[in-house]
């Protein structure tokens, strides 16, 4: 589904990606690991269409990112602290961002913030949320518009033990469906118990796949 | 129906969103004109015959003329040109590159296409300036119905030259209109597409320094590279001889707004949105 040909990318003189390459099969879940600074974060990037690579090429159903298309046609994803609109509440950011492509209506949105445990009726506004309320909406806007690829960057980020929990049933139901998600985590012990394969990361160099089933 | 939608987008979030911005350029520019109109009194030409709301937009685009240092005279910038100016590149500055960084990101991979996204922005720019320019001219036409200062395309020369050390023996009406409206309109316009360009490569506050500053050479020097030169009066072949040609300002002005497009559309396709 996704394929890294010999991918390098080198910004500021840096070389953050180092040849990598490595072929993202649908249906299943892959956690990436490695200390910071080893390009996990660029690696999602990369999948993602944000960044292109200086070497090398990756594919999206055979077609390069970059050239023949800017992005992945169905993708959700989670990257560092996600930006929303300040002054909207959580159900107002998800309708502000899936008008854009109106795959989904308000029930959608609804049934996605349940799914990370926000009220749907909050008045809050964004400015308002907790850092956990937050990521929830982070991870709500990756998994709304139901995408076929599902990037998360540090998901359990300022999640209370409630939140990793429903997080954990997020992953289960999404891995049930097919999909294909990629994600790095500070805790191992849960990256493991996502993941049916491990990318370890180091200095940019894609060191070892570890496969888990 | 893509670019419709994140058009609206950007309509929301870039305009309607930061409307306090528009909104103080509508109060200053209400109190320009009350200024104005002090000034008037304060000089006895409140009542001079002729006045009319386009005296008022003479004042405002007439710029100053070119630094002459063999005139031993300290020289003085053109306030409210400066003003009006830098404030509509401060506008549109930093809404595009933040967004492309930011909340953008959720955006631009929503849409699957990277020259959407920077069409909307290009969209947005002309949008933004069109509102700009009709907010002071709604303002300045306000302050004549309060003041009672005629509508009208006539203007009184005592009052330009008195004021602005400006008066024309003739002057047609599409001239006054390429004054005060085409000119000034088409040199923001290109101002804010160069900033726009600019974002791409170096921080949203650099760009706007670099425009400024270019603003600011224009009130010094006469030259064509300088755009400033394109929307001053002072500065026009009506006016000096040698002057900017307002037909050949405008076709420069559109040349750099169409340029900074496709070179916008070609940066973005191997842009990495990224914080750096």
């Amino acid at each position: 589904m996704v394929e890294l040909e010999n991918v390098t990318k080198i910004i500021r003189h840096n070389s953050v990606l180092k040849s990598v390459s490595f072929k993202f099969e649908k249906g299943n879940v892959y956690g990436i690991k490695g200390v910071n600074g080893s390009g996990k974060t660029m690696l999602l990037r990369m999948i993602s269409g944000l960044i292109y690579p200086t070497e090398g090429k990756v594919l999206y159903e055979g077609k390069i990112l970059g050239k023949e298309i800017s992005f992945p046609k169905s993708i959700g994803v989670l990257i560092e602290n996600p930006s929303f609109i300040d002054s909207y509440t959580g159900f107002n950011n998800l309708k502000l961002l899936t008008s854009l492509n109106d795959i989904v209506g308000d029930d959608e949105i609804r049934e996605t913030l349940l799914r990370v445990g926000l009220e749907p009726d909050d008045k809050r506004k964004y400015k308002k949320y907790s850092l956990g309320m937050k990521q929830r909406l982070g991870i709500a806007a990756a998994i709304v518009e139901n995408p076929e690829i599902i990037l998360f960057d540090e998901p359990l980020n300022a999640l209370d033990t409630k939140g990793v929990e429903l997080f954990d049933k997020i992953i289960k139901e999404e891995k049930q469906k097919g999909k294909l998600i990629i994600m790095t985590c500070h805790d191992e012990k849960k990256l493991y118990s996502y993941s049916n394969k491990i990318l370890f990361m180091e200095n940019g160099v894609l060191k070892e796949v570890e496969e888990l089933e | 129906m893509k670019l419709y939608k994140l058009l609206k987008y950007d309509i929301k979030i870039g305009i309607l969103k930061r409307w306090y911005l528009y909104f103080l350029v509508f109060v200053g520019a209400v109190l320009g004109g009350l200024g104005y109109y002090y000034n008037l009194v304060q000089r006895g030409l409140a009542n001079t015959k002729g006045l009319t709301v386009i005296n008022i937009f003479m004042y405002l685009f007439a710029g100053k003329e070119q630094f002459n240092p063999e005139v031993n005279s300290a020289f003085v910038f053109p306030i409210e040109w400066l003003l009006l100016f830098v404030f509509e590149v401060f506008i549109v500055m930093d809404y595009a590159k933040s967004n492309l960084l930011g909340h953008g990101v959720q955006v631009i991979l929503r849409m699957h296409e990277r020259n959407l996204w920077w069409c909307s922005k290009c969209v947005w720019v002309i949008v933004s300036t069109v509102l700009y320019f009709a907010i002071i001219y709604c303002a300045i036409l306000l302050d004549c119905l309060l003041l009672k200062i005629p509508i009208s395309i006539n203007f009184s020369n005592t009052v330009n030259e008195k004021l602005i050390d400006l008066s024309f023996i003739s002057i047609s009406q599409i001239d006054i209109i390429l004054f005060i409206i085409v000119a000034p309109f088409f040199t923001a316009l290109a101002a804010n597409f160069l900033q726009l360009i600019l974002t791409l490569f170096m921080k949203e506050t650099h760009a706007f320094l670099v425009i400024v500053t270019w603003l600011f050479a224009s009130t010094y020097y006469k030259n064509i590279l300088l755009i400033g030169n394109y929307a001053m009066i002072k500065r026009n072949k009506l006016c000096i001889e040698g002057g900017i040609d307002s037909q050949w300002a405008i076709i420069i002005d559109l040349f750099i707004v169409v340029l900074c497009i496709i070179l916008g559309m070609f940066t973005l396709r191997k842009y990495d949105i990224i914080k750096k």
